[in-house]
């Protein structure tokens, strides 16, 4: 009974260790579920890439950008090393990123198998939260090869 | 089930290690996300679900203190894991809630009918 009842106690305590360690990291599990979910929705927003510069690799953590809005411009904007890396893009038609403007953002690329180049298609996926979204890259043949994701 | 002192039925050993497992796997579903395909994740979060739909009946029946403590984090997992699909790109608000709830759900009441058919078979 004794051994049961250690048995017992160190599966609640192993449990709870699990549910908090869970709790803190489940984020990336559901923006990766949200990447893929964004992939097979129709977009809430078309764009078209006009600007990449000076973008040599994809953010793959978290990183801090700025995020700005001018009518259908809108750009992402960051300075590293002393140069401005910059991902503009004018909205085609439906709706912008949502999210507020001329303020720092978090960016993160979660998918990345290129990086955005001028004339690629973006397609915008306000979250429900409507505290960020998706930008799912697509090619010219419409096959997505990069999913970013903005808070 | 195995008896006490007091005719309590007390859950079989193995529930508990199944348990253990359990968390086991949902800590390696959480900290391997980033590597395992979008595609697998909503199974990695259907699966572990579904387990704990199924152990919920031997621990809350009858229902003891062990077994609420256990059940706790489960419930809250599920409960935060709905409340993160704020995140999610908008019209997928409620699906975290049918994809952990519902399996879990499904699985406990799945077990029950089980249970209670295999005691009508063996007449108790």
């Amino acid at each position: 009974m004794r051994g049961r009842n250690f048995l017992t106690w160190l599966v609640a305590v192993a449990t709870w260790a699990t549910m908090v360690y869970a709790l803190w990291n489940a984020q990336s599990l559901i923006a990766l579920q949200g990447a893929a979910l964004a992939k097979t929705l129709p977009p809430e927003g078309v764009a078209r890439i006009t600007q990449a510069t000076n973008l040599r690799e994809a953010p793959l953590q978290h990183e801090v950008w700025r995020y700005y809005r001018d009518g259908r411009l809108a750009w992402l904007e960051k300075h590293e090393a002393g140069q401005k890396i910059i991902v503009e893009w004018e909205t085609v038609h439906g709706a912008p990123c949502g999210i507020s403007y001329n303020e720092p953002v978090s960016v993160r690329a979660i998918e990345s198998k290129q990086l955005p180049q001028q004339g690629m298609t973006l397609h915008i996926y306000r979250k429900t939260s409507r505290l960020g979204c998706y930008l799912v890259l697509r090619d010219s043949e419409g096959a997505s090869v990069g999913v970013w994701e903005v808070n | 089930m195995c008896g006490n002192s007091s005719g309590t039925p007390e859950p079989k050993a193995e529930v508990w290690v199944v348990w253990l497992v359990w968390s086991a796997a949902l800590v390696w579903l959480v900290a391997r996300a980033d590597a395992i395909s979008a595609w697998t994740t909503p199974w990695g979060v259907y699966a572990p679900a579904s387990v704990a739909g199924v152990l919920t009946v031997p621990l809350l029946n009858p229902p003891r203190v062990a077994g609420l403590l256990l059940l706790a984090p489960v419930w809250l997992f599920g409960a935060w894991f709905t409340l993160s699909s704020m995140f999610l790109p908008s019209g997928y608000f409620l699906s975290p809630f049918f994809a952990y709830m519902g399996g879990w759900m499904a699985t406990a009441i799945g077990m029950l009918v089980w249970q209670r058919l295999q005691a009508r078979r063996s007449g108790t």
